[in-house]
């Protein structure tokens, strides 16, 4: 399906209104409706409660976290005037799981990066978004402000993550002039790599979307690194990959792929879990 | 994205099944290409495919195995042959359950029995993993069901990533339907914001152009599926769409109770997601 409705992380925060800004091109683009969504939870969940003066504090903090969530709403409105049907969802609770949640009214998901330095605590988790959304997240590095379709690049590996990235993505793929498939190959596999890549290509020729180069990777670097090097080599705009994490012990862990991106692509990376 | 390329899963003998009949009228509804997938392991699961496109003159078993999914594969062909409709065939060397998932890299929807109707683990598809592994909506097909219009269609929702999954998987069944019941079963009664919840994944699908639409909230049974399979009896749902909820624990699948029961029991084909 086309993307009917598109939903943007936009806390006012470092490179949200960039990223805000491609997310009001590209829903004019696909003319969708764009839903801005913010968290807030200032109060650590393990003071939150008990204590007879804390729950006198956590009234005012939930009053002055809904207004500042009114404020950010209207910046919202206002940078989204272009697109026919913009809606606000600003919920004072924890931005990770809000998110995931929410994203059952969209189709794609676009969020940014995790800033190390800040540890405010409505930061969103991109790693947990991904894995638990139920939709394709668009990661949206830091200043960049929009995002040309022009050359995709799909990381395949044989995987469920894998498949549901590339039938995810096939709205961007469509519009895109260049689509690449890579797939990173041990040496002596070149052969069922090779048949890998193609039948997906067949795949996406079903979807008339027309794959112009498929390549395999050797890896001497890390494979993310291959990728972002492949992918910088070919100017592309974007990266397609399976986003790869599992639950541990209630933390969650994720494969070195969806990590190195999550940290290093300098483009938009689209994942699917 | 519509369907424009289904995978059916074949058993190596016996009769094609109803879920083949089922595959085939679903690529007549959706115009869609149809593939048929059969999967066979050999004792050794290290052989190579070129081994078996080219078995050398020793490898009587091999040979056979070849020449029986040759045969299983001129008679999918035969049965489903129709103008107008794309069929095709692939035979592989691996368990049912590991070709069917990766072969679905192919398809937009994966068509399979709910029970294998073969015992031999190596030709014995395990319906549960399928889901689980195929990263593409599975479409179960219960023991005796030849056919299928998918009029009435119920979505049993619950605000997990499974059952967002199963909502967006299922769109172009759900824009073919009359109409639409979306269901959630409370957990312990609890019904803080449900039918808020269900409002917005109706929105949502109007968006999408699917606009008969019924929200219900039902209180949980004490048998988790009883209140699904009473809503399936009292509003004649065709079509049952639901997140698959599942783990693999030491590597063994583990699943949730109601997809299990599901699997198991459901009157009618359900639509599964992971």
């Amino acid at each position: 399906m086309p993307f009917a409705a598109i939903m943007v992380h936009f806390d006012a925060g470092p490179s949200s209104h960039q990223r805000l800004r491609l997310a009001v091109d590209l829903a004019i683009r696909f003319e969708a409706a764009l839903i801005g969504i913010a968290g807030r939870l200032y109060v650590p969940p393990f003071l939150a409660d008990g204590h007879p003066r804390n729950a006198e504090r956590r009234n005012s903090e939930q009053a002055e976290m809904t207004r500042t969530l009114g404020e950010i709403g209207e910046k919202f409105h206002a940078a989204a005037k272009q697109v026919a049907h913009a809606q606000w969802r600003g919920i004072p609770e924890d931005a990770t799981g809000l998110v995931a949640r929410e994203a059952r009214a969209a189709d794609l998901v676009i969020i940014g990066r995790k800033h190390r330095a800040q540890t405010h605590y409505y930061d969103l988790d991109p790693g947990v978004t991904i894995v638990r959304a139920g939709r394709p997240v668009l990661l949206v590095p830091d200043g960049i402000d929009s995002l040309d379709l022009r050359r995709i690049v799909v990381a395949w590996k044989d995987t469920r993550e894998s498949r549901r990235a590339v039938r995810d993505a096939i709205p961007l793929l469509k519009r895109a002039d260049q689509v690449m498939i890579v797939e990173i190959c041990e040496h002596g596999a070149e052969a069922q790599t090779q048949q890998n890549v193609n039948d997906v290509g067949n795949y996406l020729l079903q979807h008339d979307v027309t794959v112009t180069q498929k390549a395999y990777l050797h890896t001497e670097l890390a494979a993310a690194d291959e990728l972002v090097r492949f992918a910088e080599d070919e100017r592309a705009d974007l990266i397609v990959a399976g986003g790869y994490g599992h639950s541990r012990l209630g933390e969650w862990m994720f494969g070195g792929v969806t990590r190195g991106l999550l940290r290093e692509s300098r483009m938009c990376s689209l994942f699917s879990h | 994205m519509a369907y424009v390329s289904l995978l059916v899963h074949v058993e190596c003998e016996g009769e094609l099944g109803g879920h083949v009949s089922i595959a085939a009228g679903l690529a007549d509804l959706f115009r869609a290409r149809l593939v048929g997938v059969a999967g066979w392991a050999p004792m050794s699961v290290f052989l190579a495919q070129e081994a078996f496109d080219n078995p050398s003159p020793g490898d009587f078993h091999l040979q056979d195995m070849k020449t029986l999914l040759d045969q299983r594969g001129k008679e999918f062909c035969a049965a489903l042959d129709k103008p107008d409709r794309r069929v095709e065939w692939r035979s592989i060397l691996d368990f049912p359950t590991e070709a069917v998932a990766r072969e679905a890299r192919s398809a937009d929807l994966v068509i399979i029995p709910a029970i294998a109707r073969s015992r031999d683990p190596f030709r014995a598809l395990d319906p549960g993993s399928a889901i689980l592994k195929a990263g593409r909506p599975v479409l179960v097909v219960p023991k005796d069901l030849a056919s299928l219009s998918p009029r009435r269609i119920a979505i049993a929702w619950k605000d997990t990533r499974e059952a967002r999954r199963a909502v967006l998987d299922a769109l172009p069944f759900l824009q073919k339907s009359d109409s639409v019941v979306i269901v959630e079963v409370l957990d312990e009664g609890r019904s803080n914001g449900a039918s808020d919840r269900l409002k917005d994944v109706a929105r949502y699908l109007a968006r999408h152009r699917v606009e008969i639409i019924t929200e219900q909230v039902r209180p949980a049974d004490f048998i988790p599926i009883s209140s699904l399979l009473r809503l399936i009896e009292s509003e004649n749902i065709d079509l049952l769409v639901a997140g698959a909820y599942g783990h693999s624990r030491l590597g063994e699948w583990a699943f949730g109770g109601v997809t299990r029961d599901l699997l198991a029991e459901s009157p009618i084909c359900c639509l599964f997601s992971h």
